[in-house]
């Protein structure tokens, strides 16, 4: 007999194979998400964010508080002004000091002042043993020869002490920025996972008891929704002081209201579904129906309330330090940072913009990643 | 008798986060004017997407890859979206599973079928069209037509709805009429009732009807000619007495087994065909029904059989039906071809 | 087979409240009794209160009057923690074996579930020694056990729902259209393993179906509704050859038959319209509206099921 046409023997585990790869709800999810570039982007951005917020401070000699008034306002990119041996630089500070810049844009010392020359409008210092003038006679101010009235060749630095530069108290830009990143982050992320536990229990105690109990429920978030959230939050950081905790548990007790109404949404569609109804019949215990069988399979909805939630949490932490009760100095915080350079913002507008900077970046990450997420949850696209 | 429509190795996939689902692999048949063909298969095995793939109804993540469908002379796979839309309704009407998601709830189902109905015909009056409108309420059996006209969808019942869709199918006189399980969803009543007016209406316009279904039993009472579908490729063909009396293809013969008769002995097991279906992602590279075939050989599993003539009109693709195959006792074809 | 009484309806009735006033008469005084060991098939066409029956049964629902008798004790008042014990003992198979299961659950836990909602085992871990032999009798394998229900096909997935329903071993199974879903190849493969199990376990099933043929093959007795009441019940055969109410008749008639030559030769007995609605059923005998038998007595007075001899009970006028 020909080879083949012999018999096969089917087993019943081929019969039963499942062809398709052994890929899980995530990575069901993953798969779908990562096909969508601004999301993709949206989540690099985010552990970049991550990574700069908490790995960052390692790397850097300054802390966020220590102030060093020597050096205050300066930009990250410096005009400076050739020292007379030409082996280095000097910087004119805001309060009318002269900095000495080494040739690869750190900063050195503080020339000492010798004496003050009014009537030619000039301060003297002593640069390594010869004398240089600051003239202050017209604006912009700069550093001249006082013995044959000529300005010293001026150029332009980046600055590598302070890479963003320094704020009104001589502080590290790029040093509080990570904090303050951190900052933000933690703040909205504990917002964000308190929220999800009350909105969670709540919306789904809500949705599976369903009748009289949702009713009273649902009115009682109905009546949280109108107050204004800002103003709600502004009392609890009244009520109890600035501070940390105090945005925490403000911002904590507001957003909870979205997520129970979504939470209550999902279960109240889930729970007509047979496999809830089988786990009744089968005797299930309603913690279990919950725990197991509700919220695992409302976690899709739940996962994309809470990337949009952060945002404006983040958003909100940094409004009300913005507004200024948010976090106590020297605390730094996003929004800290962008009310303190309000002061300075027609001679260092860097020190407003790159907090804002910052804030958008996060915005932005993580309205994509929510967005990009929706999309990979969305059951119509499933096959 | 002529083809009205001929089917010429068709093949549509969908793209899916899965990959690629080949959901039919190269089918190929004619329907004849007046005959009532019918498509049996089990989901999954590509009967609609065949039957969607015709109209150009599929999903956008669907591909029709190759192949084409000739309907008077011309391709309907190659002519643009104006033209399709001229022939839809008004050539080859479909009728669905679920008549709810293919009626408007927001109109009354009167006026959704003279709307269709004065798409295709924009020169006759209104009072004209309702007239029509009428008298196919009245003759798909739907009572008080005058009453039921200016009702919405939701009020009908489930056999109610597919009675209009069946209207609306007709409306135009089709030449071609696919019907998509559209008893599926209905009570043994109200299908025998759906079953026996397609029956007239065929007698009576001479339409031709593509009748898909899971259920042999209706391809028993409807049918004059039957294909069996499974995994994506036509599997048999032949006239309706030849399958149920000499079913050529071990997938049709596990079919008819696996379902009781009524005057089955009820000590007398059931013969289920066992596994699943395969997966169209990745389907076998032999014969699909190989891994669940109970004669199958190595060459099943390695190459895909050819359509093999077993009779008048009959052709199975099985490679036990070749010249070659061995005539053992494991071979359910031996003992001479039938018919 | 032992002659003992596993479940015994009396005068059952779920009446659900609909918007405004309107009352659906979903169910309106069934009864009838299973043995042990037996299947009960209710047949009938969608809207005739089965799956309510069932579903008012397995108290999914609650019952608006009427007693429900399991293994001689009378649950229809308990509450669900008085009812705990007994779910061990009655459990359910489902029509829809995509929606019946957890997707975000593995096949392992799915099984598990009753396991351990009435402490057979008390850890998930435990539950392998009872999954497994359980993954095996209902034809799938131990790899399976770790796999996500979504990557199973349908019958896999019924045979899934299958062992869940008979790990814990109940008495009673309420099977709602467990086929209805299914495509026909694999519709026996899971009649064949319940038609074992109760070979094996002497489990009892109410097997609810709208497929005459399946119902003919499983049951041993067999109750026709419609529009929530009992037009006739008795032994299966008994039904099949000798149908006294005319509702059985034309659902009879209107089964297809895969014999094409049968078919042709068919006589029409199918009943003509729709169902009535079950909100405003019709006076007198429900089935009036469509009886092609009707007398004047049918709409008035509501028939009584009656014995017609061998246990064969009918409500009809007709047969008085």
């Amino acid at each position: 007999m020909d080879n083949k046409w012999e018999m096969l023997e089917a087993t019943n585990e081929d019969r039963e194979k499942i062809w398709t790869k052994n890929r899980t709800f995530a990575g069901d999810v993953w798969f779908r998400f990562r096909r969508k570039p601004t999301s993709i982007a949206g989540f690099i951005i985010i552990v970049l964010l991550i990574l700069f917020a908490a790995a960052g401070p390692l790397f850097t000699e300054y802390s966020y508080s220590n102030q060093n008034l020597q050096v205050v306002n300066i930009p990250p990119r410096m005009k400076v002004f050739q020292t007379p041996d030409k082996d280095g630089y000097l910087y004119i500070t805001q309060g009318m000091q002269v900095l000495q810049v080494n040739t690869d844009g750190t900063l050195g010392s503080q020339l000492t002042k010798v004496r003050e020359e009014s009537n030619r409008m000039m301060t003297i210092f002593d640069c390594d043993g010869t004398e240089v003038a600051l003239y202050y006679g017209q604006k912009p101010y700069v550093i001249a020869n006082p013995q044959k009235n000529t300005i010293y060749p001026s150029t332009e630095l980046w600055n590598k002490s302070y890479l963003l530069g320094t704020d009104n108290l001589g502080r590290d830009i790029l040093t509080r920025l990570m904090y303050g990143t951190r900052v933000s982050l933690m703040v909205a992320f504990v917002a964000v996972i308190v929220n999800m536990i009350i909105g969670i229990l709540y919306g789904g105690i809500s949705g599976y008891l369903g009748g009289n109990v949702d009713a009273v429920m649902m009115r009682i978030v109905d009546i949280i929704s109108t107050i204004p959230l800002t103003l709600y939050v502004i009392l609890i950081m009244v009520i109890m002081g600035s501070g940390l905790q105090s945005i925490i548990i403000a911002l904590g007790t507001v957003y909870w209201v979205d997520m129970a109404r979504v939470v209550r949404g999902q279960v109240l569609g889930l729970k007509e579904q047979e496999f809830v109804q089988a786990a009744k019949t089968i005797g299930s215990s309603t913690k279990t129906i919950l725990l197991t069988h509700l919220i695992p399979n409302a976690m899709g909805s739940i996962l994309v309330t809470v990337t949009m939630l952060i945002p404006s949490a983040i958003f909100m932490e940094a409004f009300l330090g913005y507004l200024g009760i948010g976090l106590q100095p020297p605390l730094a915080s996003l929004g800290t940072m962008c009310n303190d350079a309000t002061e300075n913002l027609r001679s260092c507008p860097h020190q407003l913009f790159i907090p804002a900077l910052v804030i958008c970046l996060i915005m932005f990450a993580f309205n994509f990643v929510g967005d990009g997420l929706r999309d990979a949850l969305d059951p119509k696209l499933k096959k | 008798m002529d083809a009205i429509l001929q089917v010429d190795n068709l093949k549509t996939s969908f793209m899916t986060s899965g990959g690629e689902v080949q959901a039919v692999r190269g089918v190929s048949f004619q329907v004849k004017k007046g005959e009532i063909l019918g498509i049996v298969g089990e989901s999954g095995s590509g009967k609609s997407v065949t039957s969607m793939s015709i109209l150009r109804l599929l999903a956008d993540t669907a591909k029709i890859k190759e192949g084409a469908v000739y309907f008077e002379n011309q391709d309907l796979t190659k002519i643009s979206k104006r033209k399709i839309r001229a022939i839809r309704g008004e050539k080859i009407s479909m009728i669905f599973q679920d008549p709810m998601s293919s009626l408007n709830p927001l109109i009354p189902v009167g006026k959704q079928v003279s709307e269709m109905m004065k798409e295709h015909h924009p020169e006759k009056s209104k009072e004209e069209l309702k007239q029509n409108v009428l008298e196919l309420f009245a003759k798909v059996r739907i009572p008080e037509p005058e009453k039921r006209y200016r009702c919405y969808p939701h009020e009908f019942s489930g056999g109610m709805r597919q009675r209009v869709m069946i209207a609306m199918a007709l409306a135009n006189h089709p030449e071609l009429l696919i019907a998509d399980e559209p008893t599926t969803a209905l009570d043994v009543t109200i299908q025998d009732q759906i079953l026996h007016q397609l029956r007239e209406l065929k007698h009576e316009y001479g339409t031709s009807i593509i009748f898909i279904t899971h259920d042999l039993g209706v391809v028993a009472e409807l049918c004059d000619r039957v294909l069996v579908m499974y995994g994506g490729l036509i599997m048999e063909e032949a006239g309706i007495d030849d399958i149920f009396a000499h079913p050529g293809h071990p997938y049709t013969m596990g079919l008819l087994a696996s379902i009781p008769d009524i005057e089955q002995d009820r000590s007398k097991r059931l013969q289920p065909i066992p596994g699943s279906p395969p997966d169209m992602t990745n389907p076998p590279a032999g014969c699909p029904f190989a891994p669940r075939c109970p004669y199958a050989r190595r060459i099943c599993r390695e190459e895909l059989p050819d359509f093999v003539e077993v009779g008048a009109n009959h052709r199975s693709r099985c490679h036990l039906q070749t010249a070659g195959a061995p005539a053992d006792e494991h071979n359910p074809f031996a003992g001479g071809k039938q018919s | 087979m032992s002659e003992q009484l596993i479940l015994e309806i009396n005068n059952l009735t779920k009446h659900f409240k609909a918007g405004g006033k309107q009352t659906v008469h979903a169910l309106d005084g069934v009864s009838f009794t299973l043995k042990k060991g037996e299947t009960l098939g209710l047949v009938g066409e969608s809207g005739c209160g089965k799956t309510t029956c069932a579903r008012t049964i397995i108290r999914m629902y609650e019952p608006t009057s009427g007693q429900i008798i399991m293994d001689g004790t009378d649950i229809t008042e308990l509450n669900q923690k008085q009812l705990k014990p007994f779910r061990k003992n009655m459990q359910m198979i489902f029509q829809d074996p995509y929606a019946s299961l957890n997707a975000r659950m593995t096949v392992r836990d799915i099984i598990a579930e009753p396991l351990l909602a009435h402490g057979v085992v008390k850890r998930k871990q435990d539950a392998n020694e009872y999954v497994y032999p359980m993954l095996e009798r209902v034809g799938l394998t131990r790899e399976h056990a770790s796999r996500y229900a979504h990557e199973f096909s349908g019958g896999q997935r019924q045979r899934v729902g299958i062992a869940r329903a008979l790990i814990l071993e109940p008495n009673l199974v309420v099977c709602d259209e467990p086929i209805s879903a299914l495509d026909v190849s694999i519709q026996a493969q899971v009649i064949n393993l319940l038609k074992d199990f109760q070979e094996e376990k002497g489990v009892s099933y109410l097997f609810i179906a709208h497929d005459l043929s399946m119902i003919r093959y499983v049951s041993d007795n067999v109750g026709v509704m419609y529009l929530g009441q009992l037009a006739e019940i008795g032994e299966t055969d008994e039904i099949y050859k000798n149908p006294l109410h005319p509702y059985t008749k034309g659902l009879l008639g209107s089964i297809p038959i895969a014999n094409p030559a049968l078919a042709r030769q068919k006589k029409k007995s199918s009943i003509e319209g729709d169902i009535p609605s079950p909100i405003k059923p019709p006076a007198g005998c429900r089935f009036h509206t469509r009886c092609p038998y009707m007398k004047e007595i049918c709409c008035e007075e509501t028939p009584k099921l009656k014995d017609a001899g061998n246990g064969h009970m009918v409500a009809c006028h007709l047969c008085d």
